[in-house]
């Protein structure tokens, strides 16, 4: 079985990659979801849940806002650790706005991510 | 009796003269005519009323010569020895047989009428001579609205004579499609006996028509009746042109601008979509570059593996410059749609210009600067520390890049209410004139060829000092470095900005 230790939600393909083979590379188990939708059914669809969920904010379908406001409505998802990735504005700021645990400004330097990620769980 | 009382009290002087032309009878009218009383008259040779000369004796003799055919001006005297003007009539009583018996002579006096008629001949004769050297083009109208007199300059103008002109004989020189509305103006004008003004084209003696500015005023005689109207016209095509040419190139320079304006706008949102376009692949390239690197450094280097390590390096750091190109564009767009938008927090600005000088310790020494810091921590303020950071970094930058083989001086310091971030170099300088620009967007002291660059750092560098409502200013000579200082309050107050738009989401 497949660790799904953190999922990595985020429109643009190149980042996406980047930041999975960046955490693979690290250790970490990933799963991806090109906007929230996907990454909701993912999240409904399976038994296992990340230990931390990356969110971008601006993304086509469903964005990082629409995300939260689902999972928060949803009993079994609403305690996840989430870490907003976005280059609107300054992510800490955003990330107090929406009430998530903690933000990283784009473009993501690979130290920051890592140090983030090692906060929610270990490879 | 009452007849003779009749007589006497008659308005008009009465003579009677016999055939010898001696006086035989005058009323009391003839008397206060001549000043004198009636039985005075009576006797006299009615030629002696009248001096002498051709007014006078001679007309006398004249009328007395035609009887009853035509009546004179004649020139009289009166007792005072004041000399006078009458209209004399004279006629022959005759006898049953037709023969005549005696002359009857009736004296008008007219010497006021004569006066009034004398002085009016003479004023109009000198509002002529103003007029035909005036440099302006007259005409006079009666109380019929037709014109009776247009001054030397019309006449000129027109290339016609004063008989062809009166009445409305000028109408043919006016252009047809001006002329019935120039005529109903006229005539509206006239009715209600007001000034007017108006435009029409005008046919001059060569054929041309040319644009005359007509302006008209009702006149009136020293008694208050209205008498008719006049008028002064100056051609004013030259003027018209000039105006039409000058409005025209108005509208062009307006067009030009408004163009120069939608180019700098264009230009705007593709410096804005370009740079949030290469920015996104730039960071994932970014990312894996890192990861490129960590895993290169963490694994044992071995010797072939070394030339890798040193290239992924080199990597690195060229796209940290395209990164830091790139991130300029962004900037500069979003201060140009007004999206700078400021985060601030607490922070020690002694703290940050040491992370900073540590930061790009490694450059100057490839640089060949030496770099120090001065300031003594705690520099507390509230700013957005990214965008301080972005300050120091391009003031350093320059300073490394002007200043090659220079020492570099960072001096942070607070005084009261306002912080202070110095940066001096030993470099090339900048002169007055220069120093006045370089805080434009795309703008640079030097030539582009010796120094590459966007020209945007001190541009973006002044609009965030300015964002926290600080300043910057530098001073230089050229030859003797250059020292910038900005000068920034404890705590920030950013301008107000308008709500951003979201950033364009990536496709």
């Amino acid at each position: 079985m497949s660790p799904g230790r953190v999922l990595v939600v985020e429109d643009n393909d190149d980042i996406r990659e980047a930041v999975a083979e960046s955490l693979e590379d690290a250790g970490y188990g990933v799963w991806l979801a090109a906007n929230g939708a996907i990454a909701m059914n993912a999240l409904r669809e399976s038994t296992d849940l990340p230990f931390l969920i990356l969110l971008d904010l601006m993304m086509p379908v469903m964005d990082g806002a629409q995300f939260l406001q689902e999972m928060r409505g949803d009993p079994r998802l609403s305690e996840l650790p989430v870490v907003l990735v976005t280059a609107d504005g300054s992510a800490v700021t955003r990330a107090t706005a929406l009430g998530t645990h903690g933000g990283l400004q784009k473009p993501v330097q690979l130290d920051d991510l890592l140090s983030t990620v090692a906060k929610y769980c270990q490879p | 009796m009452t007849r003779d009382l009749l007589y006497d009290s008659a308005p008009v002087a009465h003579l009677e003269v016999d055939l010898d032309g001696l006086i035989c009878r005058a009323n009391n009218a003839c008397a206060s005519a001549f000043t004198c009383t009636a039985s005075n008259l009576v006797g006299r040779p009615l030629i002696s009323l009248f001096p002498d000369g051709p007014n006078g004796r001679d007309k006398a003799q004249h009328v007395l010569q035609g009887l009853g055919t035509e009546a004179e001006e004649v020139a009289f005297v009166r007792g005072d020895g004041s000399e006078r003007w009458a209209q004399m009539f004279a006629w022959p009583v005759r006898t049953s047989d037709g023969l005549p018996q005696t002359i009857q002579i009736l004296l008008l006096d007219i010497t006021e009428q004569r006066r009034l008629h004398l002085e009016l001949e003479g004023s109009e004769a000198h509002f002529r001579l103003l007029g035909d050297s005036a440099p302006i083009m007259l005409w006079i109208a009666g109380r019929d609205a037709r014109c009776t007199s247009f001054n030397q300059r019309w006449l000129e103008f027109t290339g016609r004579s004063m008989e062809m002109e009166v009445g409305d004989g000028w109408l043919v020189s006016v252009h047809p499609e001006d002329l019935p509305g120039a005529m109903a103006a006229y005539l509206a004008a006239f009715a209600d006996r007001r000034s007017f003004r108006m435009e029409y084209r005008l046919r001059r003696a060569d054929g041309q028509y040319r644009w005359i500015l007509d302006t008209g005023v009702p006149r009136y005689l020293p008694d208050g009746d209205f008498a008719g109207y006049i008028g002064s016209c100056i051609d004013v095509t030259d003027f018209k042109e000039a105006h039409e040419a000058l409005r025209s190139l108005k509208g062009q320079l307006e067009e030009r601008v408004q163009e120069a304006g939608e180019a700098i706008q264009a230009r705007d949102e593709f410096l804005s979509i370009a740079s949030h376009e290469l920015r996104t692949p730039l960071s994932a390239l970014v990312l894996q570059l890192a990861g490129l690197q960590h895993t290169l450094h963490a694994t044992k280097v071995q010797s072939q593996n070394a030339k890798l390590v040193g290239k992924v390096d080199k990597a690195v750091k060229v796209t940290g410059r395209l990164t830091t190109l790139v991130d300029s564009l962004l900037d500069v767009s979003r201060i140009a749609s007004g999206r700078l938008q400021l985060h601030p927090e607490a922070c020690d600005l002694a703290d940050v210009a040491r992370d900073m000088v540590a930061r790009d310790a490694e450059a100057a020494r490839r640089a060949g600067c030496e770099l120090r810091c001065h300031g003594e921590p705690p520099i507390l303020g509230v700013w957005d520390r990214v965008r301080i950071e972005q300050i120091l970094a391009n003031l350093l930058s320059n300073a490394m890049k002007y200043g090659p083989g220079n020492p570099i001086e960072v001096t942070v310091a607070a005084a009261g209410e306002t912080a202070t971030i110095a940066v001096r170099d030993h470099g090339i300088g900048i002169s007055q004139a220069d120093a006045e620009r370089i805080f434009g967007r795309f703008e640079r002291a030097v030539s582009v060829r010796h120094y590459g660059g966007l020209g945007l750092g001190l541009y973006i560098t002044r609009q965030i000092a300015e964002a926290h409502g600080g300043t910057i200013r530098v001073t230089s000579e050229p030859g003797a470095g250059a020292l910038f200082v900005v000068e920034l309050p404890r705590r920030c107050e950013p301008r107000a900005e308008p709500e951003p738009p979201r950033e364009r989401a990536p496709r």
